[in-house]
């Protein structure tokens, strides 16, 4: 079974990626299963991704990082039992760090049967402003992630994008990294890569 | 700033006498968003995370709403078409450095002020959320300085 962990800040794109992973991972006849976790008492993205006819299950309430850890644990379980899907897409909520999901995820009973796969989402247009207000939650998405994947190309400037690669190469250098639209698509080749 | 985290969720009902067109109710919920980000800035030391909403309507489908701030238009994406006299809109408001009440406050002032505009009754009710510290853990847990 193979766990793609997509992290990001609040408002990165993850949920517009998540559609489209969850997409390319559908047209290869695959099941997927997408566990959101989102901060706030309404869930808004489990409501827009099921009407589109994903299958999503929400962890709602606090933070899968933390004080919903044992949520995490049982919701993997249950839809392992119940779905047996190929690949499930992990969406912890933009706050939560990433390095303690990443915990979670090692300590799970039948971790050896887990290939997992994470992404980092990144939002160029407030990158900037991130790194200097939010330094250690920022840092710890990128330096956790094995892909970072820089969203909006369609809206970011270029100062913009070039700050988002050189910070990304400066705190994890040994990341594959892609520019994307996400709005727009995912391009066939990071789509064929992180699906390996 | 102040550091605290604490979302804002409450679930809103539009309502206008007349038909209109999916269009029409999208540019309406465009407008409402940045008009609530420049309140919000406005309110305080703050930095927007995530204004995010989801709009449903039996005549319109459905459609997902997502703004980072009043400097960048706010994004829709669904399937929402036709005409419709009224809508529903799950909100939640994801800002650091202001208080619940104070993000409530603003979207009682926006909600009024784009009722008034487009001419068009707004109904609410509120939903409880979860105190969190400014990172996002709920207070008493690891700090994220400890990263």
């Amino acid at each position: 079974m193979r766990l793609i962990v997509v992290s990001g800040f609040l408002g990165s794109g993850k949920t517009t990626f998540i559609i489209q992973m969850a997409k390319a991972i559908l047209r290869k006849k695959a099941k997927v299963v997408i566990l959101v976790n989102e901060i706030g008492e309404i869930g808004v993205d489990d409501q827009f991704m099921s009407k589109l006819g994903l299958n999503v299950r929400e962890i709602l309430g606090g933070c899968i990082c933390c004080t919903l850890a044992g949520n995490l644990k049982a919701t993997l379980k249950t839809v392992i039992q119940e779905h047996n899907p190929q690949w499930i897409i992990l969406e912890p909520s933009g706050v939560a760090d990433p390095e303690a999901v990443d915990g979670m995820i090692n300590a799970l009973d039948n971790r050896h049967a887990v290939q997992l796969c994470k992404v980092t989402l990144v939002d160029p247009l407030r990158m900037e402003m991130m790194m200097t207000v939010l330094t250690p939650l920022i840092t710890s998405q990128i330096r956790s992630a094995e892909w970072i994947i820089i969203n909006k190309t369609d809206t970011a400037t270029r100062d913009e994008m070039d700050f988002a690669g050189k910070t990304i190469r400066t705190i994890n250098p040994g990341a594959q990294t892609a520019c994307i639209s996400a709005k727009t698509g995912l391009p066939d080749s990071l789509a064929e890569g992180l699906l390996i | 700033m102040k550091e605290i985290f604490e979302p804002y969720a409450g679930r809103f009902l539009f309502e206008s006498t007349t038909p209109r067109s999916a269009d029409d109710w999208g540019q309406l919920l465009i407008e409402f968003a940045g008009a609530l980000a420049s309140e919000i800035i406005q309110a305080g030391p703050c930095m927007i995370g995530h204004l995010k909403g989801y709009a449903h309507a039996q005549d319109l489908g459905f459609l997902k709403i997502s703004s980072i701030g009043a400097q960048h238009r706010a994004d829709i994406s669904g399937d929402w078409k036709g005409y419709g006299k009224k809508l529903s809109l799950d909100l939640n408001v994801l800002v650091y450095g202001l208080g619940r009440n104070v993000l409530s406050g603003c979207t009682q002032k926006t909600i009024a002020a784009i009722g008034k505009s487009r001419h068009c009754v707004v109904l609410e009710q509120t939903v409880d959320a979860r105190s969190l510290d400014c990172r996002g853990h709920p207070k008493g847990n690891r700090p994220i300085e400890d990263l």
